[in-house]
């Protein structure tokens, strides 16, 4: 046998061995690829920035190692999958549902990405999680909460955060304890939204909770998002004076209508956001000492830190980051990331089919989480998160401090408002 | 007793339409503001300028800045901001505008959205997506107008956009220039034939359009969030207010803004906020049906 023989043959031998052997020859990706879609331009550019930062975080806490105690922390990459690195393709929704859509396809189809995370707007996730439902990829849904969105029958979607059931429902159990313990005497009620996916939802499930839990609704307003002018809606919400305005809308709104309120002098006894633009620090950055006692519901609050160090080391190296703290927005981002990173790491694969099985078995404790829920499961059917949960946080001194549940809270409610002329 | 109790009921239903009334004119006169530039543009040199949103929103940042790094007043530094918008818009027209001004309608209309898409990306990406306000400045704190609440801020807003017409109204129609400028609108042809030098007319014009919106954005600063997309809002009323007013008709354009907002507030306090929009589209469907030429044209 001449020696090109004896190459020729040994080479034909390793191929039947490594073809032989199950898992020889099959080498572990050196990178997971995973889509993120959220508004970077556009009116809702700060909230999805931040819920952006959010994902970064999550992906780093997996590629690098960290003395936290999280899925994946101790470590560097996905140790299931040889070590692999997360790689994050970021994707820009501008906002708009049909932009979103374009931008999923692309992920998925131009770039190959194993999954989607996204969207911070409850329209955009809509158009987004059918695309994903139509490739059959998964789509862990970060922040938005129409409840509908879980509804649909989807293979492939997936909610990490509560919807706004859980959200409206806290609001009410609040507002009755209030009334409970503190005699606060909440009696009437307006509703002031606006009339995106996000906004018409809340507004829905909070006219079905008013009458249900003993309040009465004296407005309900709806507005167009990105408005001019609100000083109607204001003037509505002075002249039906409610005890308590629950107000849904992002940034720009949210800004304008606390400034027209200050405008009209009028101060409810409470006045509670839901989350979006209420949520951020632009908004308090942009409102200075007028956005302070504003309430809202969430998942973050400057206090938590104090109770769970390991949201603390978080919040240190966001704020290292970013150069600011976590909101409600980008705790519940970077949750939402890292659970479909322990799922993948489960899964050892990047195969669509294999996450998907990783995400239906998902169970993470509270233990391991940075925001107060009791853990993350998702429901066999809906893909809801089963043990989500919310607190209630008013601004004081431009930071968000718990006030519910009380005994959670880091701070008595500042109750009622003041009035403008009075700070 | 009860009479007393209808008399009450009398005077706080006049006093909200006071509110709404006033409230709607001051609003109003910043739509005619951005307007009034937006149709002396259109008139003179047949163009509609889509950036003149983004010119309000450059506007904003020079007197929020000003205002932040030197701690000069968005009064204050009116002027020296209206002078750097009016420099912006008359290098604008020497750069793009005056090469496409000669070319097919579709070519100035890309080349002004162009423009306008790239002022806004590059103010978000010199800015960033932050939401910014000004806080404390002169024009702070409320006051009362005929018994009505009303912001400060908003009261020099719209007294001040009513006077910037005033003065383009009175600068078109006493000064030199000003015919010039009327004459290059009636006939472009003629006005060069009569030794008129249009292309600077052009640039001066469009240098003006440009101040016009800079001072609606240092005026409106003082109450409204600054953000590179804020153009966007206001941008569309102004179109409206232009068409009521009737295209190239300054006055026409500042009376169209002040029923845009008045029916603004009107529709949000006594109709339904969520119908403001389609009532004030509404009529600008109407008013492109019936009167094509503005409201206030003859």
């Amino acid at each position: 046998m001449t020696k090109r023989w004896k190459i020729a043959l040994s080479v034909l031998v390793c191929f039947a061995i490594s073809v032989s052997v199950p898992g020889a020859g099959v080498t572990a990706p050196k990178e997971v690829v995973i889509g993120v879609i959220s508004s970077l331009s556009g009116a809702n550019a700060p909230q999805g920035r931040d819920v952006v930062d959010g994902h970064e975080l999550a992906a780093e806490i997996a590629n690098g190692y960290y003395e936290i105690d999280l899925p994946l922390a101790r470590g560097t990459g996905l140790p299931n999958l040889g070590g692999a690195k997360v790689r994050l393709v970021i994707a820009d929704s501008q906002g708009s549902a049909e932009v979103g859509m374009a931008e999923a396809e692309r992920l998925i189809t131009m770039r190959n990405v194993s999954a989607i995370v996204g969207t911070n707007q409850s329209a955009v996730t809509k158009t987004v999680s059918q695309i994903c439902e139509r490739y059959g990829i998964p789509c862990v849904n970060d922040t938005s909460t129409a409840p509908p969105l879980t509804q649909r029958g989807l293979q492939w979607y997936f909610r990490a955060t509560p919807d706004d059931h859980m959200f409206v429902g806290d609001s009410f159990s609040w507002l009755k304890d209030l009334n409970k313990a503190k005699k606060a005497g909440l009696k009437t009620l307006a509703i002031i939204n606006e009339n995106t996916e996000f906004g018409a939802q809340i507004a829905e499930v909070e006219r079905t909770a008013v009458s249900t839990q003993g309040f009465n609704l004296v407005a309900d307003i709806t507005y167009s998002p990105g408005t001019a002018d609100l000083k109607g809606e204001a003037m509505r919400l002075k002249n039906a004076n409610p005890d308590v305005v629950m107000a849904t809308g992002y940034t720009s709104d949210a800004i304008l209508l606390i400034k027209t309120l200050k405008e009209v002098d009028f101060a409810p006894k409470i006045f509670l956001g839901h989350r979006g633009g209420y949520a951020l620090h632009e908004f308090v950055k942009a409102l200075g000492n007028d956005s302070n006692y504003i309430c809202t519901t969430g998942v973050w609050a400057a206090d938590i830190p104090e109770t769970n160090k390991t949201a603390g080391a978080i919040n240190e190296l966001f704020r290292t980051r970013t150069g600011r703290s976590l909101t409600s927005e980008s705790s519940r981002s970077f949750t939402a990331m890292l659970a479909l990173l322990e799922a993948v790491n489960r899964a050892g694969s990047t195969s669509p089919d294999a996450i998907r099985k990783a995400l239906l078995a998902t169970d993470i404790s509270a233990s391991q989480l940075i925001i107060p829920w009791s853990g993350i499961r998702y429901d066999p059917k809906t893909h809801q998160n089963l043990l989500g949960g919310g607190i209630v946080t008013q601004i004081v001194g431009g930071e968000f401090r718990t006030v519910w549940p009380f005994q959670a809270a880091s701070r008595d409610l500042v109750f009622p408002l003041p009035s403008w002329s009075s700070r | 007793m009860r009479r007393s109790q209808g008399t009450g009921k009398e005077v706080a239903r006049l006093n909200l339409l006071a509110e709404t009334l006033l409230g709607g004119v001051l609003v109003g006169a910043i739509y005619s503001l951005v307007a009034a530039g937006l149709s002396l543009i259109r008139g003179v040199m047949g163009l509609v300028n889509f950036a003149q949103g983004e010119f309000m929103v450059l506007g904003m940042y020079l007197s929020y800045w000003a205002y932040t790094l030197w701690g000069v007043d968005p009064l204050v530094s009116l002027l020296a901001v209206a002078l750097v918008l009016f420099a912006v818009g008359f290098l604008v027209y020497q750069i793009l505008i005056e090469r496409v001004i000669v070319g097919p309608p579709i070519a100035q209309i890309l080349a002004t959205f162009g423009l306008s898409i790239f002022l806004a990306n590059l103010a978000l990406f010199v800015w960033g997506p932050e939401y910014r306000a000004i806080s404390g400045s002169m024009a702070s704190g409320t006051t009362t107008l005929l018994g009505v609440p009303l912001s400060v801020a908003k009261l020099i807003a719209g007294l001040g956009s009513a006077l910037v017409c005033a003065l383009l109204y009175a600068f078109l129609k006493y000064t030199r220039f000003g015919k010039a400028v009327q004459a290059t609108s009636m006939n472009r042809t003629s006005a060069t034939l009569m030794g008129i030098n249009t292309n600077r007319i052009n640039a001066v014009t469009f240098g003006i359009g440009a101040a016009c919106a800079g001072i609606a954005g240092a005026l409106i600063s003082n109450f409204y969030y600054v953000y590179p997309g804020v153009g966007s809002v206001f941008i569309n009323m102004a179109f409206v207010a232009m068409i009521i007013g009737g295209v190239g008709n300054v006055v026409g354009a500042f009376f169209g803004g002040l029923i845009i907002g008045v029916i603004e507030l009107l529709a949000s306090v006594y109709v339904d906020p969520v119908l403001k929009y389609p009532i004030i589209f509404g009529i600008y469907f109407l008013v492109i049906f019936c009167k094509p030429k503005g409201v206030f044209v003859r």
